[in-house]
Protein backbone atom coordinates (compact mmCIF):
# COMPACT_ATOMS: atom_id res chain seq x y z
CA UNK A 1 0.00 0.00 0.00
CA UNK A 2 1.18 3.66 -0.28
CA UNK A 3 2.53 5.70 2.20
CA UNK A 4 -0.55 8.19 1.91
CA UNK A 5 -3.18 5.08 1.96
CA UNK A 6 -1.15 4.08 5.02
CA UNK A 7 -1.40 6.70 6.71
CA UNK A 8 -5.16 7.38 6.53
CA UNK A 9 -5.47 3.75 7.55
CA UNK A 10 -3.74 4.93 10.74
CA UNK A 11 -5.91 7.89 10.65
CA UNK A 12 -8.84 6.08 10.44
CA UNK A 13 -8.18 3.82 12.57
CA UNK A 14 -7.31 6.00 15.05
CA UNK A 15 -9.96 8.58 15.18
CA UNK A 16 -12.90 5.65 14.94
CA UNK A 17 -12.14 2.44 16.85
CA UNK A 18 -9.71 4.57 19.21
CA UNK A 19 -12.60 7.31 19.92
CA UNK A 20 -15.00 3.93 20.45
CA UNK A 21 -12.39 2.62 22.84
CA UNK A 22 -12.00 6.38 24.83
CA UNK A 23 -16.10 6.62 24.98
CA UNK A 24 -15.89 3.25 26.54
CA UNK A 25 -13.37 3.72 29.41
CA UNK A 26 -15.56 6.83 30.13
CA UNK A 27 -19.06 4.60 30.22
CA UNK A 28 -17.22 2.56 32.64
CA UNK A 29 -15.52 5.07 34.63
CA UNK A 30 -19.11 6.87 35.35
CA UNK A 31 -20.61 3.38 36.08
CA UNK A 32 -17.86 2.17 38.51
CA UNK A 33 -18.44 6.61 40.39
CA UNK A 34 -22.53 5.37 40.31
CA UNK A 35 -21.64 2.25 41.95
CA UNK A 36 -19.65 3.96 44.96
CA UNK A 37 -21.60 6.42 45.22
CA UNK A 38 -24.58 3.99 46.05
CA UNK A 39 -22.53 1.98 48.19
CA UNK A 40 -20.99 5.63 49.88
CA UNK A 41 -25.11 6.39 50.18
CA UNK A 42 -25.86 2.97 52.05
CA UNK A 43 -23.60 2.99 54.21
CA UNK A 44 -24.23 6.12 55.42
CA UNK A 45 -27.97 5.17 55.75
CA UNK A 46 -29.22 5.19 59.91
CA UNK A 47 -31.16 1.79 60.07
CA UNK A 48 -34.74 3.03 61.30
CA UNK A 49 -34.83 0.34 64.55
CA UNK B 1 -47.53 5.26 36.32
CA UNK B 2 -47.19 4.41 32.09
CA UNK B 3 -46.91 1.26 31.30
CA UNK B 4 -44.58 1.54 28.53
CA UNK B 5 -42.48 -1.07 27.08
CA UNK B 6 -39.00 -1.01 28.22
CA UNK B 7 -35.71 -1.91 26.35
CA UNK B 8 -34.38 -5.50 28.60
CA UNK B 9 -30.74 -3.53 28.77
CA UNK B 10 -28.83 -0.23 27.80
CA UNK B 11 -26.89 -2.70 25.74
CA UNK B 12 -30.44 -3.76 23.78
CA UNK B 13 -31.19 -0.12 23.15
CA UNK B 14 -27.55 0.43 22.13
CA UNK B 15 -27.21 -2.33 19.55
CA UNK B 16 -31.31 -2.01 18.24
CA UNK B 17 -29.63 1.65 17.31
CA UNK B 18 -25.98 0.63 15.92
CA UNK B 19 -28.55 -1.81 13.76
CA UNK B 20 -30.70 1.08 12.33
CA UNK B 21 -28.11 2.75 12.08
CA UNK B 22 -25.81 0.27 10.18
CA UNK B 23 -27.19 -0.51 6.68
CA UNK B 24 -26.58 -1.44 3.17
CA UNK B 25 -25.45 2.24 2.79
CA UNK B 26 -22.36 1.58 4.82
CA UNK B 27 -21.83 -1.68 2.35
CA UNK B 28 -22.46 0.06 -1.15
CA UNK B 29 -22.30 3.92 -0.30
CA UNK B 30 -19.69 4.81 1.73
CA UNK B 31 -16.35 3.13 0.43
CA UNK B 32 -17.51 4.28 -3.15
CA UNK B 33 -18.17 7.70 -1.53
CA UNK B 34 -13.92 8.20 -0.20
CA UNK B 35 -13.03 6.63 -3.66
CA UNK B 36 -14.73 9.50 -5.18
CA UNK B 37 -14.07 12.36 -2.84
CA UNK B 38 -10.45 12.42 -2.72
CA UNK B 39 -9.50 8.89 -1.38
CA UNK B 40 -8.60 9.12 2.50
CA UNK B 41 -8.61 12.85 2.49
CA UNK B 42 -12.39 12.61 2.55
CA UNK B 43 -12.32 11.22 5.95
CA UNK B 44 -11.14 14.43 7.53
CA UNK B 45 -14.37 16.10 6.67
CA UNK B 46 -16.11 13.18 7.24
CA UNK B 47 -15.14 13.32 10.95
CA UNK B 48 -15.46 16.73 11.10
CA UNK B 49 -19.19 15.80 10.12
CA UNK B 50 -19.58 13.15 12.22
CA UNK B 51 -19.02 15.50 15.04
CA UNK B 52 -20.52 18.88 14.30
CA UNK B 53 -23.94 17.06 13.33
CA UNK B 54 -24.41 13.56 13.33
CA UNK B 55 -23.95 13.49 16.37
CA UNK B 56 -25.66 16.19 17.72
CA UNK B 57 -28.53 15.41 15.95
CA UNK B 58 -28.19 11.92 17.33
CA UNK B 59 -28.08 13.29 20.83
CA UNK B 60 -31.39 15.31 19.81
CA UNK B 61 -32.98 12.60 18.63
CA UNK B 62 -32.44 10.27 21.69
CA UNK B 63 -33.30 13.25 24.20
CA UNK B 64 -36.80 13.98 22.71
CA UNK B 65 -37.70 10.10 22.87
CA UNK B 66 -36.48 9.44 26.46
CA UNK B 67 -37.51 13.09 27.93
CA UNK B 68 -41.00 12.96 26.26
CA UNK B 69 -41.67 8.67 26.13
CA UNK B 70 -43.56 8.90 23.21
CA UNK B 71 -42.98 8.18 19.80
CA UNK B 72 -41.81 10.54 16.98
CA UNK B 73 -44.96 12.84 16.49
CA UNK B 74 -46.46 13.11 19.99
CA UNK B 75 -42.80 13.73 21.41
CA UNK B 76 -42.26 16.62 18.66
CA UNK B 77 -45.88 17.87 19.19
CA UNK B 78 -44.69 17.94 23.30
CA UNK B 79 -41.56 20.04 22.49
CA UNK B 80 -43.62 22.58 20.87
CA UNK B 81 -47.02 22.98 20.29
CA UNK B 82 -47.95 22.20 16.46
CA UNK B 83 -44.04 20.88 15.94
CA UNK B 84 -45.74 16.96 16.25
CA UNK B 85 -46.68 17.45 11.95
CA UNK B 86 -42.36 17.06 11.59
CA UNK B 87 -42.53 13.64 13.01
CA UNK B 88 -45.74 12.31 11.44
CA UNK B 89 -43.87 13.47 8.16
CA UNK B 90 -40.79 11.53 9.13
CA UNK B 91 -43.03 8.58 9.72
CA UNK B 92 -44.85 8.92 6.23
CA UNK B 93 -41.45 9.09 4.67
CA UNK B 94 -40.37 6.14 6.83
CA UNK B 95 -43.14 4.57 5.44
CA UNK B 96 -42.13 4.83 1.85
CA UNK B 97 -38.49 4.42 2.67
CA UNK B 98 -39.08 0.98 3.88
CA UNK B 99 -41.48 0.05 0.81
CA UNK B 100 -39.19 0.08 -1.50
CA UNK B 101 -36.14 -1.22 1.17
CA UNK B 102 -38.29 -4.21 1.37
CA UNK B 103 -37.73 -4.55 -2.18
CA UNK B 104 -34.41 -4.32 -2.18
CA UNK B 105 -34.17 -6.80 0.42
CA UNK B 106 -36.13 -9.17 -1.64
CA UNK B 107 -33.60 -9.46 -4.49
CA UNK B 108 -31.00 -10.32 -1.76
CA UNK B 109 -33.09 -12.94 -0.68
CA UNK B 110 -33.28 -14.00 -4.48
CA UNK B 111 -29.73 -13.76 -4.70
CA UNK B 112 -29.24 -16.08 -1.57
CA UNK B 113 -31.51 -18.90 -3.50
CA UNK B 114 -29.29 -18.24 -6.37
CA UNK B 115 -25.68 -18.34 -4.65
CA UNK B 116 -26.28 -22.09 -4.19
CA UNK B 117 -25.68 -22.65 -8.11
CA UNK B 118 -23.70 -18.92 -8.36
CA UNK B 119 -26.53 -18.33 -11.16
CA UNK B 120 -25.29 -15.30 -12.46
CA UNK B 121 -21.54 -16.60 -13.46
CA UNK B 122 -20.60 -14.76 -16.59
CA UNK B 123 -23.16 -12.55 -16.97
CA UNK B 124 -23.72 -10.92 -14.05
CA UNK B 125 -24.73 -7.86 -15.21
CA UNK B 126 -28.03 -9.44 -17.92
CA UNK B 127 -28.69 -11.37 -14.79
CA UNK B 128 -29.61 -9.03 -12.77
CA UNK B 129 -31.34 -6.51 -14.74
CA UNK B 130 -32.79 -8.93 -17.53
CA UNK B 131 -33.07 -12.15 -15.17
CA UNK B 132 -33.80 -11.51 -11.60
CA UNK B 133 -35.58 -7.87 -12.14
CA UNK B 134 -36.72 -8.62 -15.80
CA UNK B 135 -36.82 -4.65 -16.24
CA UNK B 136 -39.21 -3.16 -18.91
CA UNK B 137 -37.66 -1.03 -21.42
CA UNK B 138 -39.24 2.27 -20.21
CA UNK B 139 -40.35 3.87 -16.60
CA UNK B 140 -43.96 4.08 -18.74
CA UNK B 141 -43.82 -0.07 -19.17
CA UNK B 142 -44.94 -1.20 -16.10
CA UNK B 143 -45.25 -5.04 -17.72
CA UNK B 144 -46.91 -6.50 -14.45
CA UNK B 145 -45.44 -8.02 -11.59
CA UNK B 146 -42.15 -10.17 -11.29
CA UNK B 147 -42.67 -12.91 -9.21
CA UNK B 148 -39.92 -14.65 -7.53
CA UNK B 149 -39.29 -10.55 -6.40
CA UNK B 150 -42.57 -10.49 -4.90
CA UNK B 151 -42.18 -13.43 -3.19
CA UNK B 152 -39.12 -12.49 -1.33
CA UNK B 153 -40.99 -8.66 -0.68
CA UNK B 154 -43.65 -11.31 1.07
CA UNK B 155 -41.09 -12.81 3.02
CA UNK B 156 -39.39 -9.67 4.08
CA UNK B 157 -42.73 -8.56 4.97
CA UNK B 158 -43.73 -12.04 7.39
CA UNK B 159 -40.11 -11.60 8.89
CA UNK B 160 -40.43 -8.34 9.62
CA UNK B 161 -43.84 -8.74 11.41
CA UNK B 162 -42.83 -11.67 13.44
CA UNK B 163 -39.58 -9.29 14.52
CA UNK B 164 -41.68 -6.55 15.99
CA UNK B 165 -45.06 -7.36 16.94
CA UNK B 166 -44.47 -8.89 20.41
CA UNK B 167 -42.83 -5.67 21.39
CA UNK B 168 -39.09 -4.88 22.05
CA UNK B 169 -38.60 -8.28 23.91
CA UNK B 170 -38.49 -10.06 20.74
CA UNK B 171 -36.53 -7.21 18.82
CA UNK B 172 -33.93 -7.01 22.00
CA UNK B 173 -32.89 -10.52 21.08
CA UNK B 174 -33.00 -10.41 17.33
CA UNK B 175 -30.43 -7.20 16.91
CA UNK B 176 -28.22 -9.66 19.02
CA UNK B 177 -27.86 -11.64 16.68
CA UNK B 178 -28.45 -10.00 13.29
CA UNK B 179 -25.93 -6.97 14.37
CA UNK B 180 -22.24 -9.10 15.16
CA UNK B 181 -22.88 -11.38 13.06
CA UNK B 182 -22.42 -9.31 9.85
CA UNK B 183 -19.51 -7.70 11.40
CA UNK B 184 -17.97 -11.24 11.88
CA UNK B 185 -19.01 -12.17 8.39
CA UNK B 186 -17.46 -8.82 6.86
CA UNK B 187 -14.25 -10.07 8.66
CA UNK B 188 -14.28 -13.43 6.81
CA UNK B 189 -14.50 -11.64 3.57
CA UNK B 190 -11.99 -8.85 4.54
CA UNK B 191 -9.79 -11.80 5.07
CA UNK B 192 -10.64 -13.49 1.71
CA UNK B 193 -9.90 -9.79 0.43
CA UNK B 194 -6.76 -8.90 1.59
CA UNK B 195 -5.25 -12.06 0.48
CA UNK B 196 -6.44 -11.71 -3.49
CA UNK B 197 -3.90 -10.68 -5.65
CA UNK B 198 -3.99 -7.06 -6.55
CA UNK B 199 -5.84 -5.70 -2.97
CA UNK B 200 -3.13 -3.82 -2.66
CA UNK B 201 -4.52 -1.69 -5.65
CA UNK B 202 -7.76 -1.60 -4.93
CA UNK B 203 -6.65 -0.29 -1.08
CA UNK B 204 -4.59 3.06 -2.49
CA UNK B 205 -7.64 3.54 -4.65
CA UNK B 206 -9.69 3.66 -1.52
CA UNK B 207 -7.45 5.29 0.53
CA UNK B 208 -4.87 7.20 -1.02
CA UNK B 209 -5.45 10.94 -0.25
CA UNK B 210 -5.77 13.35 -2.37
CA UNK B 211 -5.83 16.56 -0.10
CA UNK B 212 -6.89 19.39 -2.75
CA UNK B 213 -10.20 18.34 -2.54
CA UNK B 214 -10.80 20.11 0.78
CA UNK B 215 -11.06 22.96 -0.93
CA UNK B 216 -14.18 21.92 -2.83
CA UNK B 217 -17.34 22.58 -1.20
CA UNK B 218 -19.04 20.15 -2.57
CA UNK B 219 -17.01 17.20 -0.85
CA UNK B 220 -18.03 18.54 2.71
CA UNK B 221 -21.87 18.61 2.09
CA UNK B 222 -20.91 14.74 0.04
CA UNK B 223 -19.57 14.07 3.85
CA UNK B 224 -22.33 15.45 5.58
CA UNK B 225 -24.51 14.10 3.22
CA UNK B 226 -23.17 11.00 3.82
CA UNK B 227 -23.24 10.95 7.52
CA UNK B 228 -26.70 12.24 7.60
CA UNK B 229 -28.22 9.30 5.89
CA UNK B 230 -26.18 6.66 7.35
CA UNK B 231 -27.26 7.34 11.25
CA UNK B 232 -30.79 6.79 10.43
CA UNK B 233 -31.21 10.39 11.49
CA UNK B 234 -34.48 12.36 10.35
CA UNK B 235 -36.85 8.70 10.18
CA UNK B 236 -38.49 8.83 13.56
CA UNK B 237 -36.08 5.42 14.40
CA UNK B 238 -33.98 6.76 16.49
CA UNK B 239 -36.76 9.22 19.02
CA UNK B 240 -39.31 5.83 19.03
CA UNK B 241 -36.67 3.52 19.94
CA UNK B 242 -35.17 6.32 22.81
CA UNK B 243 -39.14 6.63 23.90
CA UNK B 244 -38.30 3.19 25.70
CA UNK B 245 -35.75 4.08 27.56
CA UNK B 246 -36.14 5.22 31.35
CA UNK B 247 -35.95 8.91 31.88
CA UNK B 248 -32.98 8.87 33.58
CA UNK B 249 -30.69 7.18 31.13
CA UNK B 250 -27.77 8.29 29.59
CA UNK B 251 -27.83 9.93 26.14
CA UNK B 252 -24.46 10.99 24.86
CA UNK B 253 -22.65 7.71 25.55
CA UNK B 254 -24.87 6.35 23.69
CA UNK B 255 -24.91 8.14 20.98
CA UNK B 256 -21.32 8.62 20.61
CA UNK B 257 -21.03 4.74 20.67
CA UNK B 258 -23.76 4.33 18.14
CA UNK B 259 -22.53 6.83 15.78
CA UNK B 260 -18.85 5.70 16.17
CA UNK B 261 -19.27 1.97 15.52
CA UNK B 262 -22.16 2.84 12.48
CA UNK B 263 -18.72 5.09 11.14
CA UNK B 264 -16.22 2.39 12.22
CA UNK B 265 -18.15 -0.73 10.28
CA UNK B 266 -18.12 2.03 7.65
CA UNK B 267 -15.07 1.92 6.89
CA UNK B 268 -14.19 -1.45 7.52
CA UNK B 269 -17.00 -2.45 4.70
CA UNK B 270 -14.24 -0.33 2.48
CA UNK B 271 -11.60 -2.61 2.83
CA UNK B 272 -13.65 -5.47 2.35
CA UNK B 273 -14.76 -3.44 -1.03
CA UNK B 274 -11.69 -2.50 -2.49
CA UNK B 275 -9.58 -5.21 -1.75
CA UNK B 276 -11.77 -7.66 -3.76
CA UNK B 277 -12.41 -4.57 -6.28
CA UNK B 278 -8.43 -4.42 -7.17
CA UNK B 279 -8.94 -8.32 -7.00
CA UNK B 280 -11.56 -8.00 -9.86
CA UNK B 281 -9.71 -5.29 -11.86
CA UNK B 282 -6.73 -7.28 -11.80
CA UNK B 283 -8.62 -10.17 -13.13
CA UNK B 284 -9.82 -8.02 -15.66
CA UNK B 285 -6.78 -6.31 -16.77
CA UNK B 286 -8.74 -3.11 -15.91
CA UNK B 287 -7.64 -0.18 -13.91
CA UNK B 288 -9.90 -0.31 -10.49
CA UNK B 289 -11.72 2.93 -11.63
CA UNK B 290 -12.98 0.91 -14.51
CA UNK B 291 -14.63 -1.57 -11.79
CA UNK B 292 -15.19 0.31 -8.99
CA UNK B 293 -19.20 1.11 -8.67
CA UNK B 294 -21.77 1.79 -5.60
CA UNK B 295 -25.06 1.33 -4.99
CA UNK B 296 -27.38 -1.90 -6.77
CA UNK B 297 -24.68 -1.92 -9.52
CA UNK B 298 -22.11 -2.57 -6.47
CA UNK B 299 -23.89 -5.69 -4.61
CA UNK B 300 -25.83 -7.46 -7.18
CA UNK B 301 -23.21 -6.91 -10.56
CA UNK B 302 -20.31 -6.06 -9.20
CA UNK B 303 -19.55 -7.81 -6.24
CA UNK B 304 -21.06 -11.29 -7.61
CA UNK B 305 -18.71 -10.88 -10.47
CA UNK B 306 -15.48 -10.90 -8.37
CA UNK B 307 -16.93 -13.36 -6.36
CA UNK B 308 -17.69 -15.46 -9.74
CA UNK B 309 -13.68 -15.19 -10.35
CA UNK B 310 -12.07 -16.02 -6.47
CA UNK B 311 -9.58 -18.85 -7.04
CA UNK B 312 -11.30 -22.28 -6.52
CA UNK B 313 -14.01 -23.58 -7.77
CA UNK B 314 -18.26 -23.89 -7.34
CA UNK B 315 -18.29 -24.51 -4.13
CA UNK B 316 -15.82 -21.78 -2.86
CA UNK B 317 -17.88 -19.45 -5.24
CA UNK B 318 -20.78 -20.20 -3.54
CA UNK B 319 -19.50 -20.09 -0.23
CA UNK B 320 -18.27 -16.54 -0.34
CA UNK B 321 -22.16 -15.55 -2.21
CA UNK B 322 -23.64 -16.62 0.63
CA UNK B 323 -21.59 -14.69 2.89
CA UNK B 324 -22.05 -11.65 0.89
CA UNK B 325 -25.46 -11.91 0.69
CA UNK B 326 -26.62 -12.99 3.87
CA UNK B 327 -24.20 -10.28 5.41
CA UNK B 328 -26.33 -7.59 3.17
CA UNK B 329 -29.82 -9.43 4.53
CA UNK B 330 -28.47 -8.43 8.04
CA UNK B 331 -27.65 -5.33 7.81
CA UNK B 332 -30.97 -4.42 5.79
CA UNK B 333 -33.45 -6.31 8.23
CA UNK B 334 -31.94 -4.43 11.52
CA UNK B 335 -32.72 -1.04 9.27
CA UNK B 336 -36.08 -1.99 7.60
CA UNK B 337 -37.53 -3.33 10.96
CA UNK B 338 -36.70 -0.19 12.58
CA UNK B 339 -38.39 2.15 10.67
CA UNK B 340 -41.77 -0.22 10.81
CA UNK B 341 -41.26 0.17 14.92
CA UNK B 342 -40.95 3.76 14.60
CA UNK B 343 -43.90 3.73 12.46
CA UNK B 344 -46.02 1.34 14.95
CA UNK B 345 -44.72 3.31 18.22
CA UNK B 346 -46.33 6.65 16.33
CA UNK B 347 -49.45 4.90 15.45
CA UNK B 348 -49.70 3.66 19.10
CA UNK B 349 -49.97 6.46 20.78
CA UNK B 350 -53.14 7.91 18.91
CA UNK B 351 -54.70 4.69 17.81
CA UNK B 352 -56.14 2.15 20.91
CA UNK B 353 -55.84 -1.05 18.69
CA UNK B 354 -53.19 -3.67 20.38
CA UNK B 355 -49.62 -3.57 19.17
CA UNK B 356 -49.99 -6.69 17.21
CA UNK B 357 -53.25 -5.30 15.09
CA UNK B 358 -51.20 -2.04 14.50
CA UNK B 359 -48.03 -3.86 12.86
CA UNK B 360 -50.08 -6.55 10.90
CA UNK B 361 -51.73 -3.47 9.17
CA UNK B 362 -48.67 -1.21 8.76
CA UNK B 363 -47.02 -4.39 7.21
CA UNK B 364 -50.07 -5.15 4.88
CA UNK B 365 -50.05 -1.55 3.78
CA UNK B 366 -45.92 -1.94 3.23
CA UNK B 367 -46.18 -5.11 1.37
CA UNK B 368 -49.16 -3.26 -1.09
CA UNK B 369 -47.25 0.05 -1.37
CA UNK B 370 -43.55 -2.09 -2.25
CA UNK B 371 -45.92 -4.04 -5.59
CA UNK B 372 -45.46 -1.13 -7.47
CA UNK B 373 -41.16 -1.35 -7.21
CA UNK B 374 -42.02 -5.29 -7.50
CA UNK B 375 -43.11 -4.06 -11.37
CA UNK B 376 -40.79 -4.69 -14.50
CA UNK B 377 -40.42 -0.87 -14.43
CA UNK B 378 -39.87 -0.87 -10.37
CA UNK B 379 -35.93 -0.42 -10.42
CA UNK B 380 -36.61 3.41 -11.69
CA UNK B 381 -39.23 3.84 -9.69
CA UNK B 382 -37.08 3.06 -6.91
CA UNK B 383 -34.37 5.09 -8.12
CA UNK B 384 -36.35 8.42 -8.22
CA UNK B 385 -38.81 7.89 -5.08
CA UNK B 386 -35.26 7.11 -3.06
CA UNK B 387 -33.74 9.87 -4.44
CA UNK B 388 -36.27 12.28 -3.29
CA UNK B 389 -37.13 10.50 -0.13
CA UNK B 390 -33.42 11.09 1.32
CA UNK B 391 -32.70 14.33 -0.75
CA UNK B 392 -35.78 16.10 0.40
CA UNK B 393 -37.67 13.99 3.09
CA UNK B 394 -35.33 12.40 5.69
CA UNK B 395 -33.01 15.81 5.45
CA UNK B 396 -35.49 18.34 5.58
CA UNK B 397 -37.37 15.93 9.16
CA UNK B 398 -33.23 16.97 10.35
CA UNK B 399 -32.98 20.59 9.71
CA UNK B 400 -36.58 21.14 11.01
CA UNK B 401 -35.35 19.23 13.99
CA UNK B 402 -32.19 21.48 14.68
CA UNK B 403 -34.60 24.37 14.39
CA UNK B 404 -36.99 23.10 16.82
CA UNK B 405 -34.65 22.80 19.21
CA UNK B 406 -31.63 25.38 18.07
CA UNK B 407 -34.04 28.45 17.70
CA UNK B 408 -37.55 27.88 18.97
CA UNK B 409 -37.14 25.65 22.40
CA UNK B 410 -34.10 26.53 24.70
CA UNK B 411 -30.65 24.94 23.36
CA UNK B 412 -29.11 25.56 26.72
CA UNK B 413 -31.89 23.99 28.76
CA UNK B 414 -32.42 21.09 26.15
CA UNK B 415 -28.34 20.70 26.75
CA UNK B 416 -28.93 20.34 30.40
CA UNK B 417 -31.53 17.77 29.66
CA UNK B 418 -28.83 15.60 27.53
CA UNK B 419 -26.14 16.09 30.18
CA UNK B 420 -28.36 15.39 33.39
CA UNK B 421 -28.05 11.38 32.98
CA UNK B 422 -25.30 11.29 30.59
CA UNK B 423 -21.88 9.74 31.09
CA UNK B 424 -20.24 12.00 29.08
CA UNK B 425 -20.83 15.89 29.30
CA UNK B 426 -21.12 18.06 26.03
CA UNK B 427 -20.23 21.38 26.19
CA UNK B 428 -21.11 24.72 24.09
CA UNK B 429 -20.05 22.93 20.71
CA UNK B 430 -23.41 21.35 20.68
CA UNK B 431 -25.61 24.40 21.22
CA UNK B 432 -23.00 25.99 17.83
CA UNK B 433 -23.28 23.02 16.18
CA UNK B 434 -27.28 22.49 16.30
CA UNK B 435 -27.85 26.12 16.17
CA UNK B 436 -25.47 27.40 13.27
CA UNK B 437 -23.34 24.55 11.43
CA UNK B 438 -26.77 21.55 11.11
CA UNK B 439 -29.13 24.00 9.78
CA UNK B 440 -26.37 26.08 7.64
CA UNK B 441 -25.02 22.97 6.26
CA UNK B 442 -28.67 20.95 5.35
CA UNK B 443 -30.16 24.27 4.15
CA UNK B 444 -26.92 24.46 1.75
CA UNK B 445 -27.26 21.21 0.47
CA UNK B 446 -31.29 21.08 -0.19
CA UNK B 447 -30.80 24.21 -1.87
CA UNK B 448 -27.66 22.88 -4.35
CA UNK B 449 -30.17 19.54 -4.99
CA UNK B 450 -33.11 21.89 -5.85
CA UNK B 451 -31.14 23.56 -8.06
CA UNK B 452 -29.69 20.69 -9.76
CA UNK B 453 -32.77 19.10 -10.23
CA UNK B 454 -34.36 22.40 -11.80
CA UNK B 455 -30.98 22.11 -14.12
CA UNK B 456 -31.84 18.91 -15.66
CA UNK B 457 -34.15 16.19 -15.19
CA UNK B 458 -33.02 13.58 -12.49
CA UNK B 459 -31.47 10.10 -13.94
CA UNK B 460 -33.13 11.29 -17.40
CA UNK B 461 -36.48 10.29 -16.69
CA UNK B 462 -39.60 11.73 -18.27
CA UNK B 463 -40.90 14.82 -16.10
CA UNK B 464 -44.14 13.49 -15.85
CA UNK B 465 -42.18 10.29 -13.28
CA UNK B 466 -40.18 12.82 -11.67
CA UNK B 467 -43.01 14.81 -10.89
CA UNK B 468 -45.52 12.14 -9.78
CA UNK B 469 -42.50 9.63 -8.13
CA UNK B 470 -40.56 12.67 -6.60
CA UNK B 471 -41.68 16.29 -5.78
CA UNK B 472 -46.02 15.63 -5.91
CA UNK B 473 -44.70 12.71 -3.26
CA UNK B 474 -43.11 14.77 -0.77
CA UNK B 475 -45.77 17.33 -1.02
CA UNK B 476 -48.47 14.80 -0.16
CA UNK B 477 -46.36 13.46 2.58
CA UNK B 478 -45.78 16.85 4.05
CA UNK B 479 -49.58 18.00 3.77
CA UNK B 480 -50.11 14.65 5.23
CA UNK B 481 -48.18 15.36 8.06
CA UNK B 482 -49.67 18.23 9.19
CA UNK B 483 -53.39 16.97 8.53
CA UNK B 484 -52.89 13.65 10.86
CA UNK B 485 -51.32 15.57 12.99
CA UNK B 486 -53.96 18.22 13.42
CA UNK B 487 -56.55 15.07 13.53
CA UNK B 488 -54.18 13.00 16.33
CA UNK B 489 -55.00 16.02 18.41
CA UNK B 490 -58.62 16.50 17.90
CA UNK B 491 -58.24 12.96 18.89
CA UNK B 492 -56.41 13.21 21.94
CA UNK B 493 -58.46 16.09 23.27
CA UNK B 494 -61.39 14.25 23.07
Amino acid sequence: MSSGAWIMLFVGASVLYGGLAIVFVKIFQASERKKAHAHHHKKNQVSPS
Amino acid sequence: MEDRDRWSSRAAFVMASIGSAVGLGNVWRFPYMVYDNGGGAFLIPYFIALMTTGIPLLMIEFNIGIKMQKGPAFALDKIRRGAGFIGWFALLVSFVIVSYYSVVISWVWNYIYYSFTVAWTGHAKEFFFGHVLDVSGSIANTGGIVWPVFAGLLLTWVLIYFIIFKGLGVIGKVVSWTVPLPFILLFVLLIRGITLKGAVTGLNFYLDPDFSVLLNPRVWLAAYGQIFFSLSLGFGVMIAYASYMARHSDISGNAFVTALTNSGISFFAGFVVFSTLGYLAQALGQPVSEVAGSGVGLAFVIFPTAISRLPGGTVIHAIFALIFFVTLINLAINSAFSLVEAIVTGLKDIVSAKRETITFYVCLAGLTAGLIFCTRSGLYWLDIVDHWANNFGAIIVGLMEAVLIGWIYNPEEFRADINKYSDIHVGRWWTVCIKWITPIIIITSVNLSFYSELKSSYGGYPQWAVMTGGWLLIEILFILGIIINLRARNRRKA
